[in-house]
């Protein structure tokens, strides 16, 4: 008996075919002849797709393409000034193919604020980031987007000498650590 | 992601880091494994572990092959522990969150969410049913919109 063949059947002593899907994968055996012919197969199907593709489809594909490239940031990365929300944002409007004017429009807020966030003048607010959640078809959430924020925000704090000189003068009674 | 514990339905974060050559080692001695993870070191092998934990318990594998030149990714293999398979499995989700961990990296890599597997055949069925994957002779795939619906049931 050929190598998952024999284990699906030892498997299948414990497991219904259900409960072996919900926990597993298990592979076809193939010999390197069906294996070639298959790679071949799904090679057509892949081009196939890939012409196929509309416009609106590659538009999700790179929303989703840009939550990854957020949520990896978030996760792996410190803070970097060519990935704050507005450098996010400015990409996210690249994708929908939309102009500032458009989105601007689509998301309720004057252009100068959006050109103002997209350029790091000023910080959005968090109901941007809800309004922006919608506007992806919620594949962006809005904590996402929020977090870009306070990624910024939290490196910045870290580095202001200046302002917590200041602010540790009016400080009082301070307990003891 | 989210990991449910089925006795008390209580959630949990996970997260799905890349298998090193302790985790390999780790892995073999646990007895918690039907397949041999090690001979899928040739490919890119990840775990699905508790979020923010030392040492976290392995709750499944997943080893995956990018094929750059097809803009696709194929799942090799998933696997859950063996305390996370049958009607008594301890946490739920795991492979479906692995599963939406490998369109995921599809989509990150620019390749529409394609993701392929061939399963065996007499499960080929349950797999699309469960999972929204489509079936292409003996071969399965997701792609694009269903690939999105499976992240955002999973991820």
């Amino acid at each position: 008996m050929k190598k998952y063949e024999k284990m699906y059947h030892e498997l299948r002593k414990k497991y219904s075919d259900e409960e072996i899907v919900d926990s597993m994968l298990i592979p076809a055996d193939l010999t390197k002849k069906e294996q070639a012919e298959l790679a071949e197969e799904m090679r057509e199907i892949r081009m196939k797709s890939l012409r196929e593709t509309t416009e609106d489809q590659q538009i999700l594909s790179d929303v989703m393409r840009l939550r990854f490239q957020i949520e990896n940031y978030l996760k792996k990365e410190s803070f970097s000034p060519q990935k704050t929300f507005g450098q996010y944002l400015k990409e996210y409007i690249r994708i929908v193919k939309k102009s500032r004017h458009e989105i601007a429009e689509d998301l309720s807020i004057h252009y100068t604020k959006l050109s103002r966030i997209i350029n790091d003048k000023e910080e959005p607010n968090v109901e941007l980031s809800y309004r922006l959640e919608k506007h992806s078809g919620k594949l962006i959430a809005a904590e996402l987007w929020w977090k870009l924020v306070i990624k910024k925000q939290t490196y910045l704090i870290s580095q202001d000498v200046e302002t917590r000189k200041v602010e540790y003068l009016k400080v009082k009674n301070q307990i003891r650590a | 992601m989210k990991l449910i514990i089925q006795e008390t339905n209580e959630e949990f974060e996970a997260e799905i880091i890349e298998v090193n050559d302790n985790d390999f080692l780790a892995i073999k001695k646990s007895g918690q494994f039907s397949f041999n993870w090690n001979e899928e070191k040739q490919y890119e092998v990840f775990k699905i572990v508790k979020e923010n934990e030392e040492n976290p318990e392995i709750h499944g594998l997943i080893s995956l092959i990018d094929i750059s030149n097809e803009m696709r990714i194929h799942i090799s293999l998933i696997e859950n522990s063996n305390d996370n398979k049958g009607e008594n499995k301890k946490v739920d989700r795991v492979a479906g969150c692995l599963l939406a961990f490998a369109a995921g990296l599809a989509f990150e890599k620019g390749y529409e969410g394609f993701t392929s597997l061939v399963p065996k055949t007499k499960l080929i069925g349950l797999y699309v049913n469960k999972y929204g994957f489509s079936q292409y002779g003996r071969q399965l795939a997701i792609e694009k919109n269903d690939a999105i619906q499976l992240i955002q049931k999973y991820l």
